[in-house]
């Protein structure tokens, strides 16, 4: 089940976000494999793991009784923490769809729950919570889950830099075992820091993130 | 919070209230480190302006300052402060600042904070927490230096963080949280600074913000700022955030002024409103 939820061809959506890679091809400041390989590693390490990676956290450790209002503020806190708008939009496409998904491949109770939260409008849906809670059902350490969401996220991004830049298939594959240390290092720092870390993202990110929707010609949604 | 072990360095506590066609303080309190300039009134808008000053020149270590800011319903309030936050070194403790802002129904307020310069060796933390109601109004202005070192390389601070969380209508709708720890992360990538030096925020809420008014604000930057490396998008209410990458004060500054003047103009539709810097 897991080699399925990590694999870049499971239907979530993810395969038309950028996250603000493409205005960085646009500009030049991404547009070979060592350049995109340092965007993804500020990526990983400014902004996923101190957003999504702590979420991932907080809801994997939740105790079962107070899941559903521990999904609530860290949905809230996701969406207000994400100020580019195209970033917003783009990750409720792909929560929606990996909720909606999940849910007919895999039977689990807080699952379906996360279900009706986002149908009654409760919250808004986001892969990583959905992912987590996959992991949960699949009784997954939060370690092991929160290694195979970076990895997920790095592979998705690095497939469409294969194509959207692009760069070589063996260098895409390349990149990723370049990469496998320093997600390593990132789960490790996610488990150590403090919950008032939540939130942090770097100016360079969030502004390629910003000017992605004023481009002309554009390939990925974000 | 650490607030209870530790004594206050300063305190600003500050209620504007509406009185027929002017904002007047209603109290105004500042002791320590903090202090008001006069008020006075600008124009004949009926806006309060208060300049903040730091008489020490400087925060030091273990200095604590708390802020608390209350714009009551359809007043108005520019804040702005005098030159520049200078954080020195902090070998044993830190800097750290706390700051409430409420703004009431119909209120407006502009706070322009004046550049941060965090020295060598000097560890700050501030966090902002702003509430506001569906028709408040308000422009917040951030810059952040690469500070100072003896060395004038700049980015010899240890450690800054500078959050801000808004909430309208008791429902969080911002989380922002810079941190720089340019001696343990480079901050010269392209995530981070790039191949910039100044950093500069602005927070722009209003009820009639839509895509026509963000499309405007990007044109003033995009047309009149070629200089300065910046991103602007619409939050999840009628709301602007707007992030800046520049190559000298001067030049993200000059990016805040423009998008106050056009704040002014377009939303509060004060063509001719007087704008002074102080």
């Amino acid at each position: 089940m897991l080699h399925q939820l990590v694999d870049t061809q499971f239907p979530t959506g993810a395969f038309s976000q950028s996250f603000g890679f493409e205005y960085l091809t646009f500009s030049g400041a991404v547009t070979d494999p060592a350049s995109f390989q340092n965007w993804l590693a500020d990526y990983l390490t400014e902004q996923l793991t101190y957003c999504e990676g702590l979420v991932i956290r907080e809801v994997h450790q939740a105790p079962a009784p107070a899941l559903a209002q521990v999904i609530q503020t860290w949905s809230a806190a996701l969406y207000a923490q994400m100020l580019p708008k195209e970033m917003r939009y783009g990750n409720i496409q792909m929560g929606k769809q990996f909720s909606k998904l999940i849910n007919q491949l895999l039977v689990d109770p807080q699952l379906q729950q996360y279900q009706t939260l986002v149908q009654e409008k409760v919250i808004l849906p986001h892969s990583a919570i959905v992912f987590c809670l996959a992991c949960r059902a699949l009784q997954l350490t939060c370690t092991e889950t929160l290694t195979n969401y970076y990895y997920m996220t790095l592979y998705n991004l690095t497939q469409n830099a294969v194509r959207g830049i692009p760069i070589g298939q063996t260098k895409g594959q390349q990149l990723i075992v370049a990469l496998h240390p320093v997600i390593t290092q990132a789960v490790a720092q996610t488990l150590a820091l403090s919950v008032d870390e939540f939130g942090r993202t770097a100016p360079g990110l969030e502004i390629a993130q910003m000017k992605h929707q004023f481009l002309y010609s554009r390939s990925f949604m974000s | 919070m650490d607030l209870t072990q530790r004594k206050i360095t300063g305190t600003l506590s500050l209620d504007v209230v509406a009185r027929r066609q002017q904002s007047i303080p209603q109290d105004a309190y500042f002791q320590g480190a903090f202090k008001l300039m006069r008020p006075q009134h600008l124009d004949d808008t009926g806006q309060l302006m208060y300049c903040l000053l730091n008489p020490g020149g400087g925060y030091l270590d273990g200095d604590r300052y708390q802020m608390d800011i209350r714009v009551h319903d359809t007043a108005d309030l520019y804040l702005t402060a005098q030159s520049a936050t200078k954080i020195y070194k902090t070998p044993k403790d830190q800097v750290r600042q706390d700051c409430q802002i409420e703004v009431g129904d119909q209120g407006i307020l502009e706070f322009t904070a004046d550049p941060i310069i965090p020295f060598q060796d000097a560890r700050y933390t501030q966090d902002q927490i702003i509430h506001l109601k569906a028709t408040s109004a308000l422009f917040l202005s951030e810059v952040l230096t690469p500070g100072w070192s003896q060395d004038m390389q700049g980015f010899q601070y240890d450690y800054l963080n500078l959050r801000t969380r808004i909430y309208l209508a008791d429902k969080l709708q911002v989380w922002d949280a810079l941190v720089l720890e340019p001696k343990v992360k480079p901050i010269h990538t392209v995530g981070l600074f790039a191949d910039y030096t100044h950093y500069g925020s602005i927070y722009i809420v209003h009820p009639l913000i839509d895509p026509e008014v963000e499309a405007k604000f990007e044109t003033i930057i995009t047309d009149n700022h070629p200089e300065v490396y910046a991103g602007i998008s619409q939050l999840n209410f009628p709301g602007l955030a707007i992030r800046i990458l520049g190559n000298g004060t001067e030049a993200v500054q000059a990016t805040i002024d423009s998008c106050q003047k056009l704040f002014r103009q377009a939303l509060l539709g004060r063509e001719n409103a007087l704008f002074k810097k102080y």
